[in-house]
């Protein structure tokens, strides 16, 4: 027993496999991020998203947007961080500063929450322990650090892990009756395709929304272990392309797909890694010296990396803790890797009363949040109860007294029809944001 | 053959418990391009016709007015610029592409005006129309003060004294033409033709983009700030605890605007229905939208807007004084605008798969 424990221990971490698979998951995170970054700039969202706000829906009390040309140089510095990566040039500083500012800018509106945005951070944050710059990177060539051609097999596998639990998670989340019984809302997605060329008569049909909504509940639980399997590893990985540009064609989901389609290489076996990686180094004339440091993986970082993936495995359970449907209270929700799975729909209208004479305003909402600000909050109760705060402590400003602020909330899910979310007679500005879920009302349909 | 057998009863089973009566058949799907025609040839681009027309002839007359000030040409102005102000409510509701580029509400119908910045400027004569902070003092309403001054006779307003005021009227009314005029030469087919871009099938679908995207989006944008809250809701005062603010009314200084509010209705009800021909509520038959007490949404869109309807006909003009007289009457039209706000936000958008938003972004 105690024997097959230590061989598995060596089998899953300490093994020494070829560094190949790391610095080609450096090369493509970093070059991806640096595209995602470039993306954003040129989008235009950096103003739209984090300078014409007036107000902000943080994830944690105080942390609030940069003023001035703050969020340009955050996102200057996220991108020299990305080519950072990408080169292996002061790694360790550039993924601890790519961590950091990009989390910041996550953490600062739940607005832009994505999920693949929370893996990306997870991703940043793990790749800060890897020793992925130990070959074929500027800090070895400039004599920072000795070159590494081997590493524990364990930091690969961390990294297999979490998108495992990404892939895991997705697929276990779309065990669901409106997902798997009536195909919504992938119906309703599909119905809007049906004039795209040579695939759009195809989906007409509602059996192709069903074909659609099993194959993705299939694929996301067993993609990662077709994928970690030899012999069915390059059919899994077809599978990963076409699926990933479906959705890309399908869905407006961004840099998604390929970020997905580049990180899932990492299953391959490290002799395939080392192929791909010795062309690289040829196509840039690399010299590879003799001078070879070995590389451990320590007992506390393998103890941090156990405590990680508990908690990967942790926190998307935590809906069970909470009563009711997740998918209407979103208690548990987020970080949960619920992806592409719902369609919701809300209105909030909300009113002002002055406790004193009882005279009462409705809110003009778009004169406060921007449109995906007030998309966001009509239908998620934290969101609802940290905009009521704002708007009492604004109303206060103005010279109301105590303003009681109440809203009339409607919320359709999966094209089912509208259906009052919370009580309007409930004075929001006097809840907390932790604990909001239990303000929804249940859900009748 | 026994695997055969046991795979065959799971999927018989599993499609007894489908909960689609015909899994196998076709979705309800509509085809948008009739419809996107229809809206496009019989709504929208004669309604910018009809506003290019109506500008123009509204500029002819302030002209006239500034070059020979009568009684009777002060008449005619006042006529052109309420049927401007009519052709305007047909459009309001499309305010994306040339429109939306051109910043054409802002240069129509920004209410209330200020009326300091307008005499000021008069008094200068120095001022550029085209900026933005120069928004609440141009426009119908601009025009409005100006044609009908409060306190001022006909005889008194058409005195020498106020030329310098028929002067701003004159270039006011013809930023009016020029923009109105560039925005439907960019939907025309033989101008910039965005009318082909709006009917093409590269812009079928629901995503941010798309042509229902942009119509849906564009009109509960205008449904909610300018028709709920700018015509009613603001004057009668829901944004200021309950305090009536009159002079917030569309067309305050002329003295019509529950006639623009009806025709602001009927603007609406008219795209909903796609006149005769095919419109949202046929699309939302096709892919049977329901409520929750299982009603059809398309009636029930209907319903409410017969109801907003009926309240409408209890207002009157002018508009103002009801506000301060009765407004539990005027309360109550806010209220049926109230309701349709929240179907066209919720469940029809919902229903057709479009988001609102105003802005392109990524989801997942």
């Amino acid at each position: 027993m105690l024997r097959s424990k230590s061989m598995l221990a060596e089998r899953l971490v300490t093994a020494k496999v070829s560094i190949a698979p790391l610095v080609t998951f450096r090369l493509l995170f970093g070059l991806l991020m640096l595209a995602s970054v470039i993306r954003f700039c040129a989008y235009g969202w950096i103003h739209q998203q984090y300078i014409a706000p007036r107000v902000y829906f943080p994830f944690l009390p105080g942390v609030e947007p940069l003023p001035g040309v703050g969020m340009y140089a955050v996102f200057f510095v996220m991108a020299l961080a990305s080519a950072g990566i990408a080169l292996g040039w002061f790694y360790r500083i550039s993924t601890a500063t790519f961590f950091v500012l990009f989390t910041y800018v996550e953490l600062i509106d739940k607005t832009n929450y994505l999920n693949h945005y929370y893996f990306l951070s997870l991703i940043a944050f793990l790749l800060i322990w890897m020793p992925a710059h130990g070959d074929f990177s500027m800090d070895v060539r400039r004599g920072a650090r000795r070159a590494t051609d081997h590493v524990p097999v364990g930091f690969m596998n961390v990294l297999r892990f979490q998108l495992m639990v990404v892939y895991f998670f997705a697929g276990l989340a779309k065990i669901n009756s409106d997902w798997l019984l009536s195909a919504q809302p992938m119906k309703m997605w599909l119905s809007a395709n049906t004039h795209r060329p040579v695939l759009g008569p195809i989906l007409r049909y509602k059996l192709t929304a069903y074909v659609f909504s099993w194959f993705g509940m299939v694929y996301d639980l067993s993609i990662a272990f077709f994928l970690s399997l030899n012999v069915t590893r390059r059919f899994a990985f077809l599978c990963v392309v076409v699926f990933h540009l479906m959705t890309w064609w399908l869905f407006p989901i961004g840099m998604f797909p390929f970020i997905m389609i580049g990180l899932t290489t990492v299953f391959f076996s490290p002799e395939e890694h080392l192929k791909v990686l010795r062309q690289l180094k040829s196509l840039f004339r690399w010299q590879d010296s003799p001078d070879v440091q070995n590389i451990r993986i320590s007992n506390p970082l393998v103890k941090l990396f156990a405590v990680f993936m508990a908690l990967q495995v942790l926190i998307p359970l935590r809906f069970l803790s909470y009563p009711g449907d997740v998918f209407w209270t979103e208690a548990g929700y987020r970080f949960s890797w619920r992806v592409m799975l719902m369609e919701k729909a809300g209105s909030a209208t909300f009113y002002v009363r002055d406790s004193d004479t009882g005279r009462q305003s409705m809110v003009a909402n778009y004169e406060h949040l921007t449109p995906q600000q007030e998309k966001m909050m009509a239908t998620q109760p934290d969101m609802l109860v940290q905009y009521a705060h704002y708007l009492h402590d604004y109303y206060l400003q103005q010279g109301m007294t105590d303003p009681i602020v109440t809203a009339d909330v409607f919320v359709t899910l999966n094209g089912r029809p509208s259906t009052r979310f919370i009580d309007p007679e409930v004075d929001l500005s006097k809840r907390s944001v932790i604990g909001s879920h239990s303000l929804v009302l249940p859900h009748t349909h | 053959m026994r695997l055969l057998t046991v795979l065959f009863l799971a999927l018989a089973m599993l499609s007894s418990c489908v909960s689609d009566k015909d899994p196998f058949g076709k979705m309800n799907d509509f085809d948008q391009g009739p419809m996107l025609e229809n809206l496009a040839n019989n709504l929208i681009l004669p309604a910018y016709l009809n506003l290019r027309d109506k500008t123009k002839s509204l500029r002819e007359a302030v002209s006239d007015y500034r070059l020979a000030p009568t009684i009777e040409s002060l008449m005619a102005s006042r006529e052109a610029l309420k049927s401007a102000r009519l052709a305007w409510q047909e459009c309001s509701p499309y305010q994306f592409g040339p429109s939306e580029s051109n910043g054409l509400a802002g240069i129509l119908n920004i209410y209330p005006v200020d009326t300091l910045k307008i005499n000021r400027n008069i008094e200068s004569g120095e001022y550029n129309l085209t900026t933005l902070a120069n928004a609440d003092a141009r426009g119908f309403q601009t025009l409005g003060y100006l044609l009908y001054r409060p306190g001022l006779s006909d005889q008194e307003l058409i005195s020498s004294a106020l030329q310098s005021d028929r002067l701003y009227a004159d270039e006011v009314a013809l930023l009016m033409e020029e923009v109105s005029s560039a925005v439907y030469d960019q939907w025309s087919s033989q101008g910039g033709n965005y009318l082909g871009t709006f009917t093409s099938e590269d812009s079928y679908g629901v995503n941010v983009g798309s042509s229902v995207g942009k119509l849906i989006n564009a009109m509960n944008l205008d449904f909610e700030r300018n028709t709920r809250d700018g015509k009613i809701g603001i004057p009668v005062g829901i944004r200021s605890l309950g305090e009536p603010i009159p002079h917030a009314c569309e067309a305050y200084y002329a003295g019509y605007s529950a006639e623009l509010f009806s025709a602001s209705i009927a603007t609406y009800y008219t795209l909903y229905k796609g006149a005769d021909d095919v419109g949202l509520d046929d699309y939302l038959q096709a892919i049977e939208a329901t409520t929750t007490q299982n009603e059809d949404l398309s009636v029930r869109i209907d319903t409410q807007f017969k109801a907003l309807i009926n309240a409408g006909n209890m207002l009157e003009d002018p508009l103002p004084e009801q506000i301060l007289n009765d407004q539990v009457t005027v309360q109550t039209v806010f209220a049926e605008m109230q309701r349709l706000a929240v179907l066209f936000k919720t469940d029809m958008a919902s229903s057709l798969g479009v988001v609102i938003t105003y802005q392109d972004n990524d989801g997942d």
